[in-house]
């Protein structure tokens, strides 16, 4: 979050002007020659701590999520949950890659296309579905891949932004097998007893237990979700990872350092691909209903907001994002809604400005504060034991703040 | 070497591209007209020839409630219909609908209780409108829903309002998929059947010009397979014949010029503008003064609101009117339309909203509910639904005097199936041909 430092340093009234008193920042082997270096590290511990409660209470939290909200909302979420999914794989992309892709819910249409004709035409099982769309996207994403070889920047942009315009038209032409511009809907015959059979939406119905199908659902969308992440996680972690974040830095030096750009990103575009594959799947089987312009170019525009609201290049920020996508509209009062758009562009105009790393970055920034509030708060009761060692140990990721915000 | 394969990766890339390019190219919609209307017309007789009511069956209900909603002094009602975006225009039905129950509200409600409306605003956008109408349905708990605005958005919902056993009015668009009613019987339609308007269009050519040739502008949606199907099926029994069809799609930005152009092209005497929005009124400025042509544009297109963008081109063509027209001075002086004009503008229209006639297909629809739950034996979701399925009166509301509000279940689905034709001459509506009503006919003109 290097890029939001500036900022945060410039507002803060007490970095304005470096306090002349200010000692200089003692060095590692000064302290651990003091002998209070454990002291000194309780702080990063107990913050650990905090964040660690937090993870728990937030799991607890979306974990209920079910038992407090009434289906319809579910619904919602469930769609929130698929959106994650799909700006997600755009984040492998674009984040993490520096590939920017401006035509993602091309493969978000591409994956709900397929798992609506399966179900709906073939009677296939949900999950199984699910599965074919993620690698059918993949297949696309490899070949809208082999472009962004060639061309880089603006250009890619331009390109997959032709993606996202073209692909609702050839939706529409092939409405035998699409539903056309009237939509898809996901249907299944079912015998409503008295020799009524009628077709109805189809859903995940829990195997046991009386849960709604709305509240299964979430909960089978959120164990894809966390599998998602989970593959999300240990892959930027891995040398392909690396790889894909050196492609991002600097083409030449990742290529002079023995990494093959063609296989970084066109693996890059086929995974981030099968993501918003995986993710238009989940939201076709939510919706139960599709219609084409649901996968052009606004809702292309959707996703990337996703990942910038959340924070470009950090895993848990394309999650915050898809909430933003599916809720932005509700935070506009119902007397303005004719004003609708603009002030869901005001709203985000204003978190560019105030959260330039996205909401993550905001996040970071709330933990770092904490974290050195119970450093300079220890340091402080060390002083009164120990003179001579007033200062908390220079944070490597803010030497700069850390000093100044000693006393 | 490198350049070699490069030049590989490039033909590549061109490769992949073209095969998007062919793929958006071709394609054809030769199947399109199957799914849609086939089986609304025939195969509904047999079981339910008993009588219009017994469509509606409330044993296959998910979990049907009978009177949400409904208190003994209240009824609240729910709608979702574009308030943002480009398509925000319609958002003046609305106002309609909130004047309508407002006037009635003031002077004592409707069936004794006061009518509160929820409304959510959904861009336009089908999902949008799903979301709306769940949350109608399971939080704010409405009874009914009114005018529900779109083709795409209410195809999306009618699973789910059949399931639930919601009855949804006034449905604000003309596809002929509102006559699936055996199918579908919670959702009813509130405007004319696409395919009936094109019926009497061509009933009116048979006086006028027994021999048309007619050139159809249409949209790539199923409001053009409505006009196309119903079009060429109409004119294989006579003279006339359909000498050219031009799609357009109405979401893409361009608009309709190359469309008209190459229409004009044809041998064409009458030229059908299937546009909507405000693409129809603009269909009109490219219409080529040296093209000698009959020009006809559809209801959603003749409110005096749409004509004023067409840059005085709007001169000669010609529409049809299920409803008093709120522009007209002799309709004025009607009793139906001189109540609208003056407690409209008491309860919250502007004068001009309610001359411009969007509004007035609100009020419409309102007074097409009241009507409905007036004559209801009780306020239950079915008694509802049974009533507007064998509705058997005049006209109510804004409809022309001397139609009738019949309906028989799936036999006769359609509310409003009486329209007269008028040519716009110096500015204003005037009738060419009297009201003509074809109740219990609508489904037979899909095609």
């Amino acid at each position: 979050m290097s890029a939001s430092d500036p900022l945060s340093g410039s507002t803060d009234p007490k970095s304005a002007g470096a306090s002349p008193g200010s000692l200089p920042a003692p060095d590692a082997d000064a302290l651990a020659a003091s002998g209070r270096l454990d002291a000194l590290l309780a702080p990063d511990r107990k913050a650990q701590l905090i964040k660690g409660v937090i993870a728990l209470v937030l799991a607890i939290v979306v974990l209920s999520l079910p038992f407090q909200y009434a289906d319809f909302q579910l619904d919602r979420f469930s769609k929130v949950i698929a959106y994650a999914i799909a700006a997600m794989g755009l984040n492998l992309l674009t984040g993490f890659t520096g590939q920017v892709s401006v035509g993602h819910a091309a493969f978000f249409g591409v994956g709900a296309y397929t798992s609506a004709i399966l179900v709906n035409d073939h009677g296939w099982p949900l999950l199984g579905s699910v599965v074919v769309a993620g690698l059918i996207a993949m297949a696309v994403g490899v070949v809208v891949g082999l472009p962004a070889l060639r061309i880089r920047g603006l250009y890619l942009a331009l390109v997959t932004l032709s993606l996202a315009m073209l692909f609702p038209q050839v939706v529409k032409r092939f409405d035998w097998l699409t539903g056309g511009s009237e939509g898809k809907p996901l249907r299944t015959e079912v015998d409503l007893g008295g020799g009524v059979i009628k077709p109805r939406t189809v859903r995940f119905d829990p195997p046991f237990g009386d849960l709604t199908s709305s509240q299964w659902t979430y909960y089978v969308f959120l164990a894809i979700g966390a599998l998602f992440f989970l593959v999300a996680w240990n892959l930027i972690r891995s040398r392909m990872g690396r790889a894909m974040v050196a492609v991002r830095d600097n083409e030449i030096a990742a290529t002079s350092s023995g990494i093959n750009l063609a296989r970084v990103k066109v693996s890059a575009f086929g995974l981030s691909a099968m993501y918003a594959g995986v993710g238009g799947a989940l939201y076709a089987l939510n919706e139960g209903n599709i219609v084409p312009d649901k996968f052009g170019v606004e809702d292309s525009i959707y996703l990337l907001v996703a990942v910038v609201v959340g924070g470009a290049a950090s895993l848990w920020g394309p999650a915050i994002g898809a909430v933003a996508i599916v809720f932005l509209a509700d935070l506009v009062p119902e007397d303005l809604q004719p004003a609708s758009r603009l002030i869901q562009g005001v709203l985000l105009i204003a978190l560019i400005i105030a959260a330039p790393g996205g909401l993550t970055g905001l996040i970071k920034r709330g933990q770092a504060t904490v974290t050195r509030r119970l450093r300079s708060r220890s340091a402080s009761q060390d002083t009164a034991t120990a003179p001579d060692t007033r200062q908390s140990p220079p944070d490597s990721n803010e030497p700069s703040r850390t000093q100044e915000e000693t006393p | 070497m490198t350049r070699s394969r490069n030049w590989r990766r490039s033909r590549l890339l061109a490769g992949a591209l073209s095969l998007t390019m062919i793929a958006a190219a071709c394609g054809g919609r030769d199947d399109s007209g199957g799914d849609a209307g086939g089986d609304s017309g025939g195969d509904t007789g047999g079981e339910e020839a008993a009588g219009g009511a017994s469509i509606v069956d409330t044993t296959i209900c998910a979990d049907y409630q009978a009177t949400a909603g409904v208190t003994d002094d209240t009824i609240k009602l729910g709608t979702s219909m574009p308030q943002s975006g480009p398509f925000a225009v319609f958002g003046g039905i609305l106002n309609g609908l909130n004047a309508y129950f407002d006037y009635r509200n003031a002077d004592g409600g409707i069936a004794g209780r006061q009518i509160e409306l929820v409304a959510y605003d959904d861009e336009y956008k089908a999902d949008r409108t799903s979301d709306n109408v769940k949350k109608l349905v399971e939080e704010d708990q409405v009874f009914a829903l009114v005018s529900v605005l779109g083709t795409q958005n209410n195809v999306g919902v009618r699973d789910y309002l059949d399931e639930q056993c919601v009855p949804s009015f006034g449905v604000a668009t003309g596809s002929p998929q509102w006559g699936e009613a055996a199918q579908y019987p919670w959702l009813q339609g509130g405007i004319p059947s696409y395919a009936l308007e094109m019926k009497r269009l061509v009933d009116y050519l048979e006086e006028e010009q027994p021999d048309a040739k007619i050139a159809l502008l249409r949209q790539n949606d199923d409001f053009g397979d409505a006009y196309e199907n119903s079009l060429t099926s109409l004119t294989d029994a006579n003279d006339m014949e359909v000498v050219a069809i031009e799609t357009y799609d109405p979401q893409s930005s361009t608009d309709t010029k190359a469309q008209v152009d190459k229409l004009a092209q044809s041998d064409a005497t009458v030229f059908v503008n299937g546009a909507s929005g405000s693409q129809c009124p603009n269909t009109l400025k490219f219409v080529p003064d040296d093209w000698d042509v009959l020009t006809y544009v559809g209801i959603t297109c003749n409110s005096k609101l749409s004509l004023s963008l067409a840059g005085g081109k709007e001169e000669g063509i010609i529409s049809t009117q299920p409803t008093l027209d709120p522009a007209n001075a002799e309709d004025q002086k009607e009793p139906a339309m001189e109540e609208f004009l003056t407690e409209s503008v008491k309860h919250g229209l502007t004068q001009d909203d309610a001359e411009l006639g969007v509004a007035a297909i609100g009020w419409g629809f309102g007074a097409q509910l009241a009507a409905i739950m007036e004559a209801s034996p009780e306020l239950t979701r079915e008694d509802l639904m049974k009533t507007a399925w064998t509705m058997d009166g005049e006209a109510i509301g804004l409809m022309r005097p001397g139609s009738t509000l019949v309906t028989d279940g799936a036999d006769d689905p359609w509310l409003l199936e009486a329209l007269r034709v008028v040519k716009r001459t110096d500015g204003e509506w005037v009738e060419e041909s009297p009201l003509k009503d074809y109740n219990g006919e609508s489904n037979d003109f899909v095609g």
